[in-house]
């Protein structure tokens, strides 16, 4: 067992390498980020030199060039980058003026947290929607949830969540759930359970965009895995026994159906990040979502390499965790 | 001899257990293929659409007489007005269209002369239509119209005019002082006008041209990224395989949506831009499963026994493997169509996508109401509809294929 | 490991999962609790601290003389007794407001004692302190370091944390001593010397002194500080050296008009706190805002708000609020719902919104709108850039001018809430030419125009000169949806005429990066305004070099010699005639596409008493407070 998580760890390391070198490749690239000129200055009214100095300035903040101004060869480059990562140095936001561990740790949690709470929620009503469709399959109620739940997972979430925040965020409209944010301004007056409710309140509506989609594909998943399992021998057997069909489900099957179930936890992670790059657009929350989203708007290139790296280390440890899981719990599957 | 052979399939579907319910069975007998088939239906309703939408929303008529100094003069302002992105557009839907129809020609034809016969004639048509294309390119002049041929019928300058049926471009506007911004819908304008004065109905048709070009080209690239690395990983195979395999791995851990907006921020966006980007982060999963394919296919009989035989590995890969292997790698280009559209559309929604005036599905949900002041739902729901129904239709298309090509996940 | 799992291990795990949510749940609240709890003593740290205030400002009536009077108000500065021997070298200890010409020539002006807001809240019947002032921003500021940040949102709350020297009256328009207990000019206007308050504290406690005043401005003018903005305005400046602990001397190259203004208005930071070895190091410290004023920086909780909270040490007049609390609410649908609710006390309103709610009885019960022209909106614009060859000539410039039908615009797009500009100053400006009449709409006019200017169409149906094609782009910036719109209908309108505009929408670095390059042909922009704005730096045509402002590279000799003139003259009514003239010069010439300047239109909660907007500066906070019965926070 032990053996196994250290050699997975091993394995993960190459493609966290080569996903740095492909980050790096990527915004290094970027027209117009040479050490001579074309930085970019933000104001307009600036005579020429200090525009020069504040070029260098950024350069350096790229440790694109050494304090002399001389310009640092490419592997160098990329040799201190990925030391600083590992000193927890992720460079200073050009935008922000500050460092972007700060920002990110400052951004992540709340991220993380809609995230998780979309996740729970999407398991708490995709297994067992996807249990009933497996069972009744092939009958009506199988027929409509395949259908509801292909139509589910079309629906855009720009759509929705601009209809929601339209309708039901709205003085115009209905003005029930807060358009924006993810708290109310007098807090600090509240009781600890209002204050989660008041939290639970805010969050309605961008959980439910972000988990419809990922209830939709789980579901059908888990329908799939039991159907599987339901042909299986071990069921007829099992049925064949004269045991009650749902102790036939509860043990033989869903045991077995267990697996898809786990895999699609470390799936549904990277995709509800990128999700939340729209959600927290369209409610104004201040997750990494909109960081990215704002530092693709200013080009703040420290900023946007860090947190692609950063998302890029989560669905990696995410996809580990999963295969630690996996192994746990069926002990034969290994990492190939 | 029919009934001998009948028997055994009748007793197999016998034997599945569990029984069907009466609206069950007719409902997978009626509801699925006729839903499969109203979705190629609109799919192709949508194609024709982006294709032939100069045609059908446009501000300009088929035919105009106009009073000039030398008397009645006939002009013909929508056939002038055409581009040379229309033209290559129509030359492009021309070539598919007559590749499909060599395909189906050609499929009584005996096997022997058949694949010579397709491979010359789709040829010809290929070169043919790249020649039109790099002489249309070279020789054709945009016209420059902003004539308010509206305006001018309406003065009395002009008579005998054929409007288009819907008689706005996308970027045409009611006059101002006409205070039409914002209208709900009405005779003069289907699906009202949006915050500018335009017409909601033009501006959505047109959306479909950038939304299908935009899903189409961009997939063609994946597509051809993804069957090169995969052929290449499932070809080599050994050390060629381990080292492509890491690269896609690394690709898809960063999360698509971070990726392609590092990209945007790196090199900037237009339309063409937004098609590279596309397709340059969506052939991860191409290649992985053209690959799969590949090293299973490998593994089959007949294979192994054209190898025995002595033909060398490459002609038996791409000769009798990548036809076979490619069938599921284009199913899923069908879902990867549906994904594309959805990120077009999102990128547009948060104002990193097509450039003002082009129309796009999700730049008109985001003029409708974000930042919603006023929300003006009679804007958000028709482009937000469509662009629900497209990435629908693609989806149950691409689930019906799949189910079709592979019956064990057929239920 | 090598049994299987079963589902007795599901619930096994499903237990496990809900006790560690739990555990989690109760560790939150605990952590919640005692956040509370830390905020609680924070307050009660405050009450001490209000009580060694109430101390503090005895021991300070008796020795600066200031009376409170027995509605707990300040007297006004001009009925106060006379403060201890003062250091000024000019006259003798005086109690009143002194604004004086002395022999040598030289303006000088002593205030005894801060001035206080002309719509003086102390005196009103039912003034009280206390209560919060919650306000929204639009955007959350990315820095709110001095000088360095260049957002409204980052302005607004230096300006209750940061002071300077002077401050000007927003009724007179003259600007007042504030840190400073005294200013004099000599008479060429290139020395000025300012006598500092004794009084005068950091919120730290350290007195501000001369020193740094020093230092504020050799941070200014350190290139490696980022604020390249703020220090243009100071290249002026010759010197700024310190004659003893509270006096300190600004010379200057050459007389100029603004020069009190650019100098009165430094905001003094305390060398205490900012004076880094390595001054680069001053950029990497956002959130570090440390001044004299009557606010200090609390809490920053990120995508929430910032809290100011007031300044127990603070050297003048009491603050009123306890606490000014800015929500960052960047949707003004949500900002419009949170006012709604009571939850935020002051909002801008949109356009749309306003239209909507300002004659509506409900809305008008709870919350008072004003609206008005503030000097500090500044204008919108298309900037031609006249080294292409489409914008050389005047006839072509005012054509297009002619083809856009600005009024409609305005109506349409903006409900009739902004005004059309005619030149380069504010409509409320004393700088601004009434005389000078905006181009009137004339798509015919505009035709004939283009002809006569050898514009002719090609038979692609495109205007052509000589081979010039009239097909250009116009750059416009991406998160500007008003601006998205007017440009599609400027399109439109050229369109008709033959004109194929491209709209080219821009991140804002990647703009005025190519605005430094000058690698543009027409783009749409705004420039903020002031009271009283120095033309020279868009103007002047030696502003085209070194990536100065003057970005379409207007160069008009008349101009220049206006600007140059109008810059050296102090004198006032002089000065403005100048202006005028170059208003006229200018808009003649059309180099921009001059577009309009929007009113601002705020919607004020009624629980804030004394919110009347000056004529023109329009509302200030310094004046409100919220009447005893009306406090909701305590």
């Amino acid at each position: 067992m032990l053996s196994y998580i250290i050699r997975r760890i091993l394995l993960m390391f190459p493609t966290l390498i080569g996903m740095t070198f492909i980050i790096f490749a990527i915004v290094r690239m970027a027209p117009g980020l040479t050490t001579s000129g074309g930085m970019y200055t933000a104001g307009m009214l600036q005579s020429h030199q200090s525009q020069l100095a504040q070029q260098r300035f950024m350069a350096r903040r790229l440790h694109l060039i050494t304090r002399n101004g001389k310009p640092i060869p490419i592997a160098i480059q990329y040799v201190r980058w990925i030391n600083r990562i590992i000193h927890g140095d992720l460079g200073t936001s050009i935008e922000f003026s500050e460092p972007v561990t700060k920002l990110v740790l400052q951004r992540l949690p709340v991220t993380l947290t809609i995230n998780l709470i979309s996740m729970v929620i999407i398991y708490l009503i995709a297994v067992p929607g996807g249990v009933l469709a497996a069972i009744y399959r092939g009958r009506l109620v199988d027929r409509i949830f395949g259908l509801g739940s292909l139509v589910l997972y079309s629906l855009p979430i720009i759509w929705v969540g601009s209809m929601l925040l339209g309708f039901l965020a709205n003085p115009s409209f209905l003005n029930v759930f807060p358009s924006a944010g993810l708290h109310s301004t007098n807090t600090s007056k509240m009781s600890y359970f209002q204050f989660v409710f008041d939290y639970a309140w805010h969050i309605t509506l961008p959980v439910l965009c972000l988990s419809y989609g990922g209830f939709a594909y789980l579901a059908k998943q888990v329908r799939g895995s039991y159907i599987d399992n339901l042909q299986q021998d071990f069921t007829r057997t099992a049925r064949a026994k004269g045991l009650p069909p749902s102790t036939v489900l509860l043990r033989h099957v869903t045991q077995n159906s267990m697996l898809p179930m786990i895999t699609i936890v470390g799936m549904t992670l990277p995709g509800l990040l990128g999700g939340s790059v729209i959600v927290e657009q369209i409610f104004s929350i201040q997750g990494m979502g909109r960081l990215m989203f704002e530092a693709t708007y200013a080009r703040d290139l420290p900023v946007i390499q860090s947190l692609a790296l950063v998302t890029s280390a989560i669905t990696l440890v995410s996809y580990l965790m999963v295969d630690i899981a996996y192994h746990m719990v069926d002990p034969r599957v290994t990492y190939d | 001899m029919t009934n001998l052979t009948a028997m055994p399939e009748l007793s197999a579907s016998a034997a599945l257990p569990p029984p069907r319910g009466y609206w069950a069975v007719a409902m997978r007998k009626l509801l699925r293929p006729l839903l499969v088939k109203l979705c190629v239906l609109y799919i192709a309703a949508v194609l024709v659409i982006s294709v032939l939408v100069p045609f059908i929303a446009t501000g300009k008529p088929y035919i105009i007489s106009l009073h000039t100094a030398h008397g009645l003069v006939t002009r013909y302002p929508l056939f002038a007005d055409l581009t040379t992105r229309d033209y290559l557009t129509f030359l492009t839907a021309g070539m598919l269209i007559a590749l499909a129809a060599i395909w189906r020609l050609t499929a009584r034809v005996d096997l022997l002369r058949r694949r010579k016969l397709r491979w010359v004639s789709a040829l010809t048509c290929i070169s043919a239509t790249v020649i039109a294309g790099v002489l249309v390119a070279s020789l054709h002049h945009n016209q420059f119209d902003g004539t308010n041929y509206r305006h001018l019928m309406k003065s009395g300058r002009a008579t005998g005019a054929i409007f288009a049926p819907i008689p706005w471009g996308y970027a045409q506007m009611e006059p101002l002082g006409r205070q039409a911004v914002n209208e709900m819908p009405s005779w003069r304008h289907w699906l009202g006008t949006d915050r500018s004065g335009r017409d909601v109905l033009s501006r959505m048709l047109w959306a479909s041209r950038v939304a299908m070009g935009i899903g189409f080209v961009s997939q063609f690239i994946a597509l051809s990224l993804g069957i090169i690395v995969g052929a290449l990983m499932g070809y080599f195979s050994g050390v060629c395989d381990i080292l492509g395999m890491r690269i896609v791995e690394m690709v898809e851990a960063i999360p698509t949506f971070f990726l392609i907006l590092t990209f945007i921020a790196v090199f900037g966006r237009s339309t063409l831009m937004i098609m590279i980007i596309l397709g340059v982060t969506g052939w991860t999963g191409y290649a992985r499963f053209l690959r799969a394919e590949f090293l299973r296919i490998r593994q089959l009989d007949y294979i192994v026994a054209a190898r025995a035989s002595g033909a060398p590995l490459h002609s038996v890969l791409f000769r009798h493997m990548l036809p076979n292997g490619l069938t599921p790698v284009l199913v899923s280009a069908s879902f990867g169509l549906a994904g594309a559209v959805t990120i077009e559309s999102s990128l547009s929604y948060l104002g990193i996508g097509v450039r003002p005036p082009t129309p796009s599905w999700g730049g008109m949900l985001n003029a409708a109401g974000n930042p919603a002041t006023v929300f003006h739902w009679f804007q958000a729901l028709p482009p937000g509809f469509v662009l629900f129904l497209t990435v629908l239709a693609f989806n149950l298309v691409g689930e019906a294929l799949r189910d079709a090509i592979d019956p064990r996940s057929f239920s | 490991m090598g049994t299987r799992f079963t589902v007795k291990d599901f619930i096994f795990l499903l237990i496990f999962v809900v006790l560690v949510v739990l555990a989690g749940f109760t560790l939150e609240s605990y952590n919640y609790l005692s956040h509370q709890v830390a905020g609680l003593r924070g307050d009660l740290q405050n009450l001490d601290a209000e009580q060694t205030t109430q101390l503090y400002l005895l021991k300070k009536i008796q020795r600066d003389g200031l009376r409170l009077q027995s509605g707990g108000s300040f007297s006004t500065p001009s009925t106060s007794p006379a403060p201890r021997g003062t250091t000024d070298a000019a006259t003798a200890p005086t109690t009143a407001d002194i604004r004086t010409t002395l022999p040598d020539g030289a303006r000088y002006v002593m205030f005894p004692n801060p001035p206080l807001p002309p719509y003086n809240p102390y005196s009103q019947p039912n003034f009280a302190f206390g209560d919060w002032l919650v306000e929204s921003l639009s955007s959350e500021p990315n820095r709110i370091m001095p000088f360095v940040p260049q957002s409204e949102s980052a302005a607004a709350i230096q300006a209750s944390v940061l002071e300077s020297l002077l401050v000007r009256n927003p009724l007179t328009l003259k600007f007042d001593p504030w840190l400073a207990r005294s200013y004099r000019v000599s008479k060429n206007g290139l020395k000025i010397t300012f006598t500092l308050r004794r009084r005068a504290r950091f919120s730290n406690g350290r007195p501000v002194t001369a020193q740094d005043v020093v230092f504020s401005y050799h941070t200014v003018m350190n290139p490696k500080v980022n604020c390249a903005a703020v220090r243009s305005y100071y290249v002026d400046i010759k010197s700024c050296r310190a004659l003893s602990a509270y006096q300190v001397v600004f010379k200057l190259r050459q007389p100029y008009f603004k020069t009190l203004g650019v100098v009165g208005g430094l905001s003094i930071i305390p060398r205490s706190v900012y004076n880094f070895p390595n001054m680069a190091d001053f950029n990497n410290h956002g959130k570090l805002l440390v001044g004299s004023g009557p606010y200090v920086l609390k809490r920053w909780s990120a995508g929430q708000q910032i809290v100011l909270t007031r300044n127990a040490r603070y050297w003048g007049p009491r603050p009123i609020f306890n606490r000014i609390v800015y929500r960052f609410i960047t949707n003004p649908q949500a900002s419009l719902q949170s006012m709604l609710a009571g939850q935020i006390d002051v909002d801008a309103l949109e356009p749309s919104q306003w239209v909507k709610y300002h004659a509506q009885p409900a809305f008008l019960k709870h919350f008072t709108t004003y609206k008005y022209l503030s000097p500090s909106a500044g204008y919108s614009f298309i900037c031609w850039n006249l080294n292409q060859p489409w914008f050389k000539d005047r006839a072509t410039r005012t054509a297009l001018a002619m083809l856009v039908n600005q009024a409609a615009m305005i109506k349409t797009y903006l409900h009739s809430l902004a005004v059309q500009v005619t030149g380069p100053f504010n409509p409320i400006s004393p700088q601004n030419n009434k005389l000078v009449h905006p181009i009137a709409y004339n798509p015919h006019a505009a035709r004939v125009l283009l002809r006569k200017a050898g514009w002719t169409k090609a038979s692609d149906g495109i205007l052509t000169r000589g081979k010039i094609k009239f097909r250009f782009s116009l750059t416009i910036p991406s998160q500007f949806p008003l601006g998205k719109r007017m440009a599609e209908y400027i399109k439109e309108q050229f369109s008709r005429a033959g004109i194929d505009m491209q709209i080219s929408p821009l991140d804002f670095t990647t703009m005025l990066q190519k605005i430094n390059h000058r690698h543009f042909d027409a783009v749409m922009l705004g420039w903020s305004g002031s009271l009283e704005t120095d033309p020279y730096q868009i103007w002047y045509s030696g502003s085209y070099k070194h990536e100065g402002s003057n970005a379409g590279d207007f160069n008009n000799p008349l101009a220049d010699k206006l600007i140059l003139e109008g810059r050296r003259t102090l004198n006032y009514k002089k000065r403005m005639h100048i202006w005028h003239r170059l208003q006229a010069v200018i808009y003649r010439q059309q180099p921009y596409l001059f577009l309009f300047t929007q009113y601002d239109l705020i919607a004020i909660n009624k629980r804030i008493a004394n919110t009347r907007p000056y004529p023109v500066f329009g509302i200030s906070s310094a004046d409100w407070f919220v009447p005893r019965a009306l406090q909701k926070y305590h």
